[in-house]
Formats: C-alpha cells, sequence, structure tokens
C-alpha cells in the first residue's frame, strides 16, 4: 500500500473505514487499530486494574472485531462497538484469573497513614484516583468502569458480570464509599 | 451545583447531625437509627444510606426525593460521587490524548494474529461467491485512485432481481460464469468543494470502467452515495 493510499484513509471517518474494513481491506483495518487502539488500551487497563494484560485483551478484541465487522449494522458506531467488545474481553480475562470471584470478596482497608507532602505534591488527583481504582476487588471496580466511563446501564452491567441488577446496585455502591473515602484521605 | 457545595466534606463526620438550620423532622427514632449501627461514612445523610443515594444518582436524581434534594449532607455526596465519575472521565480522555501512537510492532501482530485468525464473517445473502466479492471490491477500491479526495467505503453487490433459491452460486464459484446481472452499491467520502456531484460521478464511471473488464459479470448499475465530505488540508488561514 502506498503512502498516499494510507494518508487517505487516515483521513476518513470511522464509517467508510469500517465499512472498507468490513469488506475485508487490512488497510483500512489498520487504521481502525492505529485510530482505536490507545483508549482501548486506556480502557482495558481500567477494566483489568492494572496494566500487565492490557495487550492480550486488546489483541483480543481486534481479533473478534475483524470476524464480526460484517455484522456491525451501524458502521458509524465502531468506535463503541469497540469498547463493547474490549470491555467484554478484558472481564474475561479478571474471571480466568479467578475463577470463583466473590462478589462479596475483601473490602480494601482505607490506607489509615497520610501520605508525605512531596508523595501528595507529586501525584495528581486523577492518578491518585486511578491507583485507588486499582485496589478495589474486581467486582466492583468493574461496576464503577462500565457505569462512570463507559455509561452502561445497571440491566447491562448485569449482564456483562452474570450477576443480579441488584446486585450491581450494591457493587456500585460499594465501589462508591471506598473511592470517596480514599480520596478524601489523599486530600 | 452551587460553590458552597463544594467546600462541603465529601461525607459528614461520624454522629455528624445535619447543618444548623435543617432541622431533622426524626426525633428519638433517628437517633435510634444511628445507634443501630449503619457504617460511620453513612450517618448524618438524613436517614439514606449511601446505596440508595448511589443509585438515586444513577436514576439521574429521578423521581425527586425532597428528602435527599433537601439535605446538604446528601446533596455533597452525591457531588462528590459526580465529581469522581468525572475526574475519571477526564483522566481518561487525557490519557488517551497524550497516549503516543501504537507502535509498529505491536499493530504489526495484532494485525497478523486477526487476519491470521480467519476471514471476515460470511455476509449471507449477496450474490457472489467470497472469493469473487473480494475481487470485485478490491477493483472498487482501486477505482479511487482515479479520483482526487476521494476515499472508498463499503461496497454491496446484489443480484439486480431476486432469483430462484436453486441458483445461488456455491462457494468458490466464480461469479463470471453466473451471467447474473450485479448492481454494485459503493459508499464513499469526498473532499470537500463545489463539485461532489462531478465527484461522485466520475468515481462511478470510473468503477464501472474498471468491472467492465471482469469476464462474465454482467453489471447492472453502479450506485455511489456519498456519506462524508472531508476537508482537504489546507492551508492555515491568517491571524491577526
Amino acid at each position: 500500500m502506498s503512502i498516499r493510499d494510507d494518508e487517505r484513509l487516515s483521513g476518513a471517518d470511522d464509517r467508510i473505514v469500517a465499512g472498507r474494513a468490513a469488506d475485508g481491506d487490512p488497510a483500512a483495518f489498520r487504521v481502525l487499530v492505529v485510530r482505536h487502539a490507545p483508549l482501548m488500551r486506556s480502557y482495558a487497563h481500567r477494566i483489568l486494574g492494572s496494566t500487565d494484560e492490557v495487550d492480550d485483551v486488546v489483541q483480543d478484541a481486534f481479533i473478534v472485531a475483524w470476524q464480526r465487522l460484517p455484522e456491525l449494522a451501524d458502521l458509524g458506531r465502531v468506535r463503541s462497538w469497540l469498547m463493547r467488545i474490549v470491555s467484554h474481553k478484558a472481564i474475561d480475562r479478571v474471571r480466568g484469573r479467578h475463577p470463583h470471584v466473590d462478589i462479596e470478596e475483601q473490602e480494601p482497608s482505607i490506607p489509615e497513614v497520610e501520605p508525605p507532602a512531596d508523595v501528595v505534591e507529586a501525584r495528581s488527583e486523577a492518578e491518585e484516583l486511578c491507583s485507588a481504582l486499582g485496589e478495589l476487588p474486581a467486582a466492583q471496580r468493574q461496576s464503577w468502569v462500565l457505569r462512570e466511563l463507559a455509561g452502561y446501564s445497571y440491566e447491562e452491567i448485569a449482564a456483562e458480570l452474570a450477576v443480579p441488577a441488584t446486585t450491581v446496585r450494591g457493587l456500585l455502591a460499594r465501589a462508591r464509599r471506598y473511592l470517596m473515602v480514599r480520596m478524601a484521605a489523599w486530600r | 451545583m452551587r460553590d458552597d457545595e463544594r467546600s462541603v466534606p465529601s461525607l459528614p463526620p461520624a454522629g455528624g447531625a445535619e447543618p444548623a438550620g435543617q432541622q431533622s423532622p426524626a426525633g428519638p427514632s433517628r437517633d435510634a437509627q444511628l445507634s443501630a449501627g449503619p457504617p460511620p461514612q453513612e450517618q448524618g445523610l438524613a436517614g439514606h444510606t449511601l446505596e440508595e443515594l448511589s443509585a438515586y444518582l444513577d436514576a439521574g436524581r429521578q423521581p425527586a426525593d425532597p428528602s435527599i434534594d433537601g439535605s446538604p449532607a446528601c446533596r455533597a455526596a452525591l457531588a462528590e460521587m459526580e465529581r469522581l465519575g468525572r475526574l475519571g472521565r477526564e483522566q481518561l480522555e487525557l490519557e488517551v490524548r497524550d497516549a503516543s501512537p501504537p507502535g509498529g510492532g505491536w499493530v504489526a501482530r495484532v494485525l497478523d494474529a486477526a487476519l491470521g485468525a480467519g476471514p471476515a464473517a460470511a455476509r449471507p445473502g449477496e450474490p457472489v461467491s467470497a472469493a469473487a466479492e473480494d475481487e470485485i471490491r478490491a477493483l472498487v477500491r482501486a477505482a479511487e485512485a482515479e479520483v482526487d479526495g476521494v476515499v472508498v467505503g463499503r461496497c454491496r453487490l446484489r443480484r439486480d432481481r431476486a432469483t430462484p433459491a436453486s441458483s445461488t452460486i456455491a462457494p468458490g464459484e466464480p461469479v463470471a460464469v453466473t451471467g447474473e446481472a450485479v448492481t454494485v452499491s459503493v459508499e464513499a467520502s469526498v473532499s470537500w468543494g463545489p463539485n461532489i456531484l462531478e465527484l461522485a460521478e466520475q468515481l462511478r464511471a470510473a468503477i464501472a470502467r474498471r468491472l467492465s473488464a471482469v469476464p462474465g459479470l454482467v453489471l447492472a448499475g453502479v450506485d455511489v452515495t456519498i456519506l462524508d465530505v472531508h476537508r482537504a488540508p489546507a492551508p492555515a488561514p491568517e491571524r491577526g
């Protein structure tokens, strides 16, 4: 593929590029990978709670995407479709890691010692939130990420985590309680 | 959110009462509730649990509950939950914005893994075999090179008219032998300009010309739909 073709494709919108990838054009699929990988990686990191398996999860998501793109009805929404696939893959990965995840699993304890002032200054509040997320039990973290970062409804979260919707309500509340107390301690 | 709510601590201190001026209607029963031992962070939330507030927030604070909306402590807790969500979204956005593009090696591995995992799903109901389709689509995409500023997107193939199921083409059978009339529908993006219709017509003609060279393919028509008009790179306007 020439540079010129690459430039043409990179400038086109998602619907055009995804349509072409759905037709089996690897060059167009490559543009989708380059365009959406950064968001998928950051997002997978938050669901997983660490960066360890981010690469594998995002790669798995793109394998599914390549095979199923022809089934996607609204190709202009390829970005949110990719986010759904990567959510699913990341949650699967965590489930594989802990096959018997107990949704009542132990709450993390709030660090009681205040961090030294220089540590506080060195880290932004946003970074601290990211660390705090990583400390949450998996099901709580996933509920919070799906709700706050991806805008899922309780029913959608329940389906993704394979738990009743009433459980989602409790998971979200516990995640929020931990984050509020944890961030207040940091401030 | 009012400014003064920003400074309210995210959660009232253990055993904290409603701030002055917010006379709680609850008498002894409320004290009993407190001593019954909700978690310390949930005391002072006008008798509500954090779980109730969390669900209320996600319901868009509907239907309105005056006992929550009227409590400064509840409002502060809701504001803090909301703020942390917003902080999380902003941080995600910033991280993605500042991320370096994925490395070429990683992209190549992903492409190898995806393409190696098998072909894209079959496209049921399409008139020609996958191999012949791919060949036609490649010709359609290649036609964009003849027209400046055009990018071809999705390309659909259909028979000109319904045909009996018995005439379905077997996989692998080249389209060339069917003699069926096929209509090609193409979505495309063009660069902004005064001659969008003309560009669409040039693309249509280029596709038709290239497909006419396929032996045995009877072309019923080529439809071009312009989905998107992208701006061609232009010099930045002068600023005073």
